[in-house]
């Protein structure tokens, strides 16, 4: 009976630490996506572009940000560092994956993966973990001052991933992301063509 | 209907004649103390050719065509002087195939260069050629940008392009490659500084007619304008169609990381600057003296979309991509001036135009016809059919395609899993209503299907 409650309430605590935030995370995806391109078929001009420019705003920004924003739910919540990990990455995920399918549509399967080394999908990715990072030293500040947590705030592992990923989309994008585009160019054409 | 001095067109001129015909008029032009500049004066002489190829121009955005910004009165001035063909096409709309078609005359399954990606060849014939050999100085300035770096063409006596970033070049301080030594930008500005070379080419004392192709890099994405000219939009009412998203560019594949807005905005202020440097050349030809033996031939390498069918970019068979400017001025031929010929021609269309319009012998292996009869005969009937080719280019989310567009219909087939397109486009100009299933259409759609691939196998309709 004590192992049936310790297990229940595991699975309880599982679904407040990880499930709900999930939860969360992809309604909210999945809600700007489908009200997004909804609205190319809205015919009023005014509703239309009502529609495109701001939900197509916030689509793209939640897109590229949204760790800022779920990353700390799965902390404040007790989701372990792997939980974090695996929760803050769904929408980074679920976004490869419906870029990837597109592109299988035209392209091979091993075209359409290598598509998630183009600047701007790379950067996406790249960025949710940099994002991580900063969440997870912006969490423990946010619990050191309010929970009275005795955590250190900056430690190497997050700090490191911070100043790697800054030093790579710095790279990427330094001329307007000409050189690592025709990189990964060069690129495709050694391993496709 | 235009009058024609039709000796000028039956024509064929050799080498051996032109230089014999030059040597004639220094020598008479020297006993009379006029400067070698005024050969082209003469009626008798071979005409100077100069052709102007813009990147990414929509046929439509000309004020001349009632565009209700754009501001290009140079290019409007070229149709008043001359002709504008109002259904002209790229047979590939895409930077790399179809400026190997202007070059050569030729389909891109044809050339080779199918998309940004499969090099030019040095065997390719261009027109430059022909021209060379009948004893033309010529000049290539401007975007090559075609894989597989820089050519070797032949019958070129100067080539002054560049190739920093991918060979796109640079909108600002983009260095140079003259005759193939590198040398660093003189403008600031890339338009402005491409005029340069084609002014200094025209001002240069020759001995010969002289085949100029300038080939901007404006308005090609980023297009950037002038510092002086950057808000010059600022405030405009658009008018984008009804379906544009101001966030089309960044979604589904498109990769233009800015507004819809911001892009257009600074599209037609870069549009405006070049049009201002196609003014600077019209000017130097009247100055010179050149103008009325002189073709001028304007032309972007394909067109764009402002948010139709939800695009941006080029590539996707639609009328906004495929269809291109493109004006032509030769006052010594051409007398019945600003005018629309309605007949259906194609870039393919511009090197043997440009052979014919100088006697000099066709190269057999163009794939295009000459425009003259439409210029000498408004009324002659014009092509019934074309086809459209699209080769995929990684990493960017269009299909191979394959279409077939007559003056009314257009029948589009794609790779993949997507369903073909039919469209009536007298019925429906903006494509917005695929005919395709329905059954109403089905015996014109299977001979449209038919001529389809009898056109993939070559054929002309």
């Amino acid at each position: 009976m004590t192992a049936m409650k310790g297990s229940l309430s595991t699975v309880q605590l599982f679904s407040k630490r990880f499930v709900f935030p999930a939860i969360i995370s992809l309604g909210t995806f999945l809600i700007l996506f489908w009200i997004y391109y909804s609205s190319w078929y809205v015919n009023n001009r005014l509703l239309h572009y009502l529609f495109t420019d701001i939900v197509g705003a916030l689509f793209g920004f939640f897109v590229m940000f949204n760790v800022l924003f779920i990353y700390p739910i799965f902390y404040f919540r007790g989701a372990s560092s792997v939980e974090r990990l695996i929760g803050a990455s769904f929408i980074t995920f679920f976004w490869c994956i419906k870029e990837v399918y597109r592109m299988t549509e035209f392209y091979s399967l091993g075209e359409s993966a290598f598509f998630l080394l183009f600047p701007l999908q790379f950067n996406i990715i790249i960025l949710s973990f940099g994002l991580m990072g900063l969440s997870e030293m912006g969490c423990r500040f946010m619990a050191k001052k309010y929970q009275q947590s005795d955590l250190k705030v900056i430690t190497p592992l997050p700090l490191s991933v911070v100043i790697i990923v800054l030093a790579i989309i710095v790279f990427t994008l330094h001329d307007g992301g000409v050189t690592y585009f025709f990189m990964y160019n060069d690129l495709y054409k050694i391993l496709f063509m | 209907m235009g009058k024609y001095d039709s000796s000028v067109l039956n024509r064929k001129i050799t080498r051996r004649e032109v230089i014999k015909r030059t040597g004639a008029g220094l020598l008479s032009l020297g006993l009379m103390g006029i400067n070698s500049t005024g050969i082209a004066k003469g009626k008798q002489y071979p005409p100077n050719i100069v052709f102007i190829l813009s990147d990414d121009h929509r046929w439509d955005a000309l004020s001349y065509l009632g565009h209700p910004i754009a501001e290009t009165p140079n290019m409007d001035r070229l149709a008043r002087e001359g002709v504008l063909f109002k259904n002209a096409f790229c047979t590939t709309s895409l930077c790399s195939p179809s400026r190997a078609s202007f070059l050569t005359g030729q389909y891109a399954h044809s050339h080779g260069v199918k998309n940004n990606l499969t090099a030019w060849h040095n065997t390719n014939s261009t027109f430059f050629e022909p021209f060379h050999e009948a004893g033309y100085e010529t000049a290539f300035i401007g975007k090559w940008h075609m894989p597989g770096g820089l050519p070797k063409l032949r019958g070129l006596d100067h080539f002054i392009t560049f190739n920093a970033d991918g060979g796109q070049g640079r909108y600002f301080n983009c260095p140079m490659i003259v005759d193939g030594k590198d040398v660093p930008s003189r403008k600031e500005y890339i338009t402005e500084e491409l005029t340069d070379y084609s002014i200094d080419f025209i001002k240069k004392k020759k001995d010969k007619p002289f085949c100029l192709y300038l080939a901007h890099k404006a308005v090609h994405y980023q297009s950037f304008p002038p510092k002086d000219m950057q808000d010059l939009y600022e405030n405009v009412d658009l008018n984008l169609p009804r379906e544009a998203d101001n966030w089309v560019g960044i979604t589904d594949g498109q990769f233009y990381p800015q507004t819809l807005r911001k892009l257009y905005r600074d599209y037609l202020a870069c549009l405006k600057a070049m049009d201002q440097q196609i003014g600077r050349v019209l000017d130097e030809l009247d100055r010179q003296g050149l103008a009325d033996n002189t073709i001028v031939v304007y032309a972007a390498d394909n067109g764009f979309f402002w948010g139709e069918h939800h695009l941006l970019d080029k590539r996707w068979p639609y009328e906004e991509s495929i269809r291109i400017p493109f004006l032509l001025r030769y006052p010594k031929l051409v007398k019945k001036t600003d005018r629309k010929i309605d007949q259906m021609v194609l870039n393919i269309d511009l090197a043997p135009t440009l052979l014919d319009l100088a006697g000099i012998q066709q190269i057999p292996s163009m794939d295009g016809e000459s425009m003259v009869p439409y210029l000498m005969n408004s009324d002659k009937p014009g092509r019934k059919a074309w086809l459209y080719e699209y080769f995929s280019d990684y990493p960017y989310w269009v299909p191979e395609t394959k279409a077939i567009r007559t003056e009314r219909y257009k029948y589009i087939e794609y790779q993949g899993r997507r369903s073909p397109e039919f469209f009536d486009l007298k019925n429906d100009p903006k494509e917005m209503n695929n005919l395709y299933l329905s059954s109403l259409k089905e015996p014109l759609l299977a001979r449209l299907k038919t001529d389809l691939d009898r056109l993939k196998h070559g054929e002309r309709l």
